[in-house]
C-alpha cells in the first residue's frame, strides 16, 4: 500500500508554472490531473516522480518527505520499480533498437532482465514484431507501447504518465488506454496521469484540474 | 546485453563525424607534443653523445671554411676543404698540445648506396687519430688497410660490401656504431688511402696534386692545460692568417643554442596546438551534452544513475582519445624512423636516436598532457550532469 501526499508544492518558471497544490492519493487510485497547456501538470508529475525539485511545499511517499529525507541518489533509485514514469516525447535512445531500449534501464545497472517478464509484456502490449526496429522505424503509437514497456518490465508500483495518448491515432489510443486501464484495475498499484483525453476522464477514480 | 561499454560504442558509430573530429584534434595534440620532444630528445642524444666522446680539447679549421668544416663534424653535409698550408706541424710544437690528429675531408657526388647528397670521406692515420680511431677501437676494428674503408652506420653500407670513391675501390671491413654527428654519415680512409687519390694527375683540379692534405685538425691538450689559450695561440699560427680554432664548449654551446632555440619554438607551437585543440573538444564535448540532455533525462526517469551515465560519457571519450593517441603516436614513429635521412639532413644541428626509455617516457609525457587536455574539456560538463535536476537536464520535459 503508498500513499502519496503532496503538500502546497509550487514551482515557477518566470510567470509561468505550477501554483500551490494538494492532494493525497493511495494504491488502488486512478487520478487524472486535467488544466490548460501551460498550467503545470508536466511539472507536477516531475516533482511527484523526483526529478525536479519544488520551489516550495513537500512530496511524502509513505510518509518521508523526498525532497527532504531523500538524497538525489535515493530519488533515482525510487523510479527502479517503485514509481515508473513515462514522459512525454521521444525518449527512446535512437541508437539503440526496441528490445535493447526495454531492456536497458535494467542491464546498464548490471542486472539481468527477466526474460519471461520482457517476452510476456511485448506480446500484451503487440509489440513483438518490432522488437529488432530502431526507434526512427515505428510508428508514434509503437513508440508510445514501448515507452510503456520499458517502464512495464520494472514493475512499478506507482505509474505516472504524461499525455500518454497525445498525437495517437485513434486505435493507437485505444491501445495505450487498455493497457492503463488494465494496469489500474490492480488495487496495489496507483496510477496518476496528465491528460486531455476524455475517455481517461470517464474512466478514473478521481480527477485533479489545475488551475 | 546493453553496457556501458557497448552503448558507449553505439554512440561513437551513430555519430561518425564527431567521432572523427575528436579522434582528429586529440591526434594532432598527439603528434604536436610527441613530436617535438622526440625530435629534441634526438637533438639532444646527438649533444650527449659529443660531450661524451670528447672528441677533442681544441678542432682547428681553415678559417673561411669553418661553417663547412662543423657541418661535416655535426651533420655529415659533404665537403672539400684543406689548409692552403699546413699547420699541424707549428700546432705540435705548441707548449700544451699533447696530440694532433689532421684530417681530410673528401667529398664524393653520390654514390650508388642510399644515402643523399653525396657522401663524405674522411681520411685518417689510423695509427695515431685519437678521434676517429677512439671510435674505431670502440667499435672492434684494429686496422684499417689502403684498400679498407670504415662506414658511418647512416651510409647505408654493410661490412663485406664495396665502396667505389675516385676510381678507386674499397672494402667495407665495418660499420660504425651511431653518434648522432656527422660521422654517421661519413666514410672513413688511411691518409695511405686518400694520398694516391689527392696526388693523382686525374683529380688535380680538386687537390691540386698534393699528398697529406689536412682539412681539421683535432687537438688534445696536456693535463690542466689553459685550452681557451692554446685556442688564441693556434688561430696566431701562419701569421694569424687562414686558421680557425673551437673549443668544444664553444662549439657545442653553439649547437645547445640552436637545440634551445628550437625548443623554445616547439613549446610555443605546441601551446596554441594544445590550447586550440582544448578548446574545441571542449566546445565538442559541450554540444555534445547540450544534444544529449534529453537523453540523460530519458535514462535518469527510468532510474539510470548520473554515475552510470558519466560512465557512458566518460567511456565513449576515452575510447575515441585512445585511438586519436594510439595514431599519432605510431604516426610521429613511422615519419620519424623512415624519414630519419632527411630529418637529420633538414636539422641544425646533432641527431641521434634517443634510448628506448626516453621514448617511452616522452609517450608518457605526451599520454599526461592529452589525458589531462580532456580531464580539462570534459569537466565542465560533467560538473553541469552532476548539478542540475533530471528534468532540467531533460529541458523539453519541464
Amino acid at each position: 500500500m503508498n500513499i502519496l501526499k503532496v503538500e502546497n508544492i509550487e514551482k515557477h518558471f518566470g510567470k509561468n508554472g505550477l501554483g500551490k497544490t494538494d492532494f493525497t492519493v493511495s494504491s488502488g487510485e486512478y487520478l487524472c490531473i486535467t488544466g490548460e497547456s501551460g498550467c503545470g501538470k508536466t511539472t507536477l508529475l516531475n516533482i511527484i516522480s523526483g526529478m525536479l525539485r519544488p520551489d516550495g511545499g513537500k512530496v511524502f511517499l509513505n510518509g518521508k518527505d523526498i525532497y527532504g529525507e531523500l538524497k538525489e541518489s535515493s530519488r533515482i533509485a525510487l523510479r527502479r520499480g517503485k514509481i515508473g514514469y513515462i514522459m512525454q516525447g521521444n525518449t527512446l535512445i535512437p541508437e539503440l533498437n526496441v528490445i535493447h531500449n526495454i531492456c536497458c534501464p535494467a542491464e546498464l545497472r548490471g542486472e539481468k532482465t527477466d526474460r519471461e517478464t520482457v517476452d510476456e509484456i511485448i506480446e500484451r502490449l503487440e509489440i513483438s514484431n518490432i522488437v529488432k526496429s530502431f526507434p526512427s522505424e515505428i510508428s508514434g503509437g509503437e513508440y508510445r507501447r514501448v515507452l510503456l514497456a520499458r517502464i512495464l518490465i520494472t514493475k512499478p508500483e506507482i505509474l505516472l504518465a504524461d499525455e500518454p495518448t497525445s498525437n495517437l491515432d485513434e486505435k493507437s489510443a485505444a491501445k495505450v488506454r487498455n493497457i492503463l486501464d488494465e494496469y489500474a484495475s490492480d488495487k496495489d498499484k496507483l496510477l496518476i496521469i496528465s491528460t486531455h483525453d476524455n475517455t481517461f476522464l470517464s474512466k478514473c477514480s478521481r480527477k485533479l484540474n489545475i488551475a | 546485453m546493453v553496457t556501458v561499454s557497448k552503448f558507449a560504442i553505439e554512440n561513437i558509430i551513430n555519430e561518425k563525424f564527431r567521432s572523427i573530429l575528436f579522434i582528429t584534434f586529440f591526434l594532432i595534440t598527439t603528434v604536436s607534443v610527441f613530436m617535438t620532444d622526440f625530435f629534441i630528445d634526438n637533438m639532444n642524444a646527438g649533444l650527449k653523445y659529443i660531450n661524451k666522446q670528447h672528441l677533442a680539447d681544441i678542432m682547428v679549421v681553415p678559417s673561411g671554411y669553418d661553417k663547412s668544416a662543423k657541418e661535416a663534424l655535426f651533420k655529415g653535409t659533404a665537403c672539400t676543404v684543406s689548409f692552403e698550408k699546413d699547420p699541424v706541424s707549428q700546432i705540435r710544437l705548441l707548449e700544451d698540445v699533447e696530440a694532433v690528429s689532421p684530417e681530410l675531408y673528401l667529398a664524393t657526388l653520390t654514390v650508388e648506396c642510399c644515402t643523399a647528397g653525396g657522401v663524405q670521406v674522411i681520411a685518417i692515420d689510423p695509427g695515431t687519430d685519437f678521434t676517429v680511431g677512439k671510435l674505431l677501437k670502440s667499435n672492434k676494428i684494429k686496422s684499417l688497410g689502403v684498400k679498407n674503408v670504415v662506414a658511418g652506420s647512416d651510409v647505408g653500407l654493410s661490412k663485406g660490401e664495396k665502396f667505389d670513391i675516385y676510381g678507386n675501390s674499397f672494402d667495407v671491413i665495418g660499420v660504425l656504431e651511431e653518434t648522432g654527428t656527422g660521422y654517421d654519415k661519413s666514410v672513413f680512409i688511411s691518409y695511405d688511402a686518400a694520398n694516391p687519390i689527392t696526388t693523382s694527375k686525374k683529380y688535380k683540379n680538386i687537390f691540386s696534386g698534393e699528398r697529406d692534405l689536412v682539412s681539421t685538425v683535432m687537438v688534445n691538450l696536456k693535463k690542466n692545460a689553459d685550452a681557451e689559450k692554446t685556442r688564441r695561440m693556434i688561430e696566431q699560427l701562419n701569421n694569424g692568417e687562414g686558421i680557425k680554432a673551437y673549443t668544444p664548449d664553444s662549439m657545442v654551446s653553439e649547437l645547445t643554442e640552436k637545440i634551445g632555440i628550437f625548443k623554445d619554438i616547439s613549446n610555443i607551437m605546441n601551446v596554441f596546438v594544445v590550447t586550440v585543440s582544448l578548446a574545441a573538444v571542449f566546445t565538442l564535448v559541450s554540444v555534445n551534452t547540450e544534444k544529449r540532455k534529453n537523453r540523460i533525462g530519458s535514462l535518469l526517469s527510468v532510474g539510470i544513475s548520473k554515475w552510470t551515465i558519466i560512465r557512458i560519457f566518460m567511456n565513449e571519450y576515452v575510447y575515441l582519445f585512445i585511438t586519436g593517441f594510439t595514431a599519432g603516436i605510431i604516426l610521429v614513429l613511422i615519419i620519424a624512423y623512415s624519414l630519419n635521412p632527411t630529418i637529420r639532413q633538414v636539422l641544425p644541428v646533432t641527431y641521434k636516436s634517443a634510448d628506448v626509455f626516453s621514448v617511452f617516457f616522452n609517450i608518457l609525457k605526451t599520454f599526461a598532457v592529452t589525458i589531462i587536455m580532456l580531464a580539462a574539456s570534459v569537466l565542465f560538463s560533467f560538473v553541469e550532469i552532476l548539478k542540475k535536476e533530471p528534468a532540467q537536464l531533460a529541458e523539453e520535459q519541464v
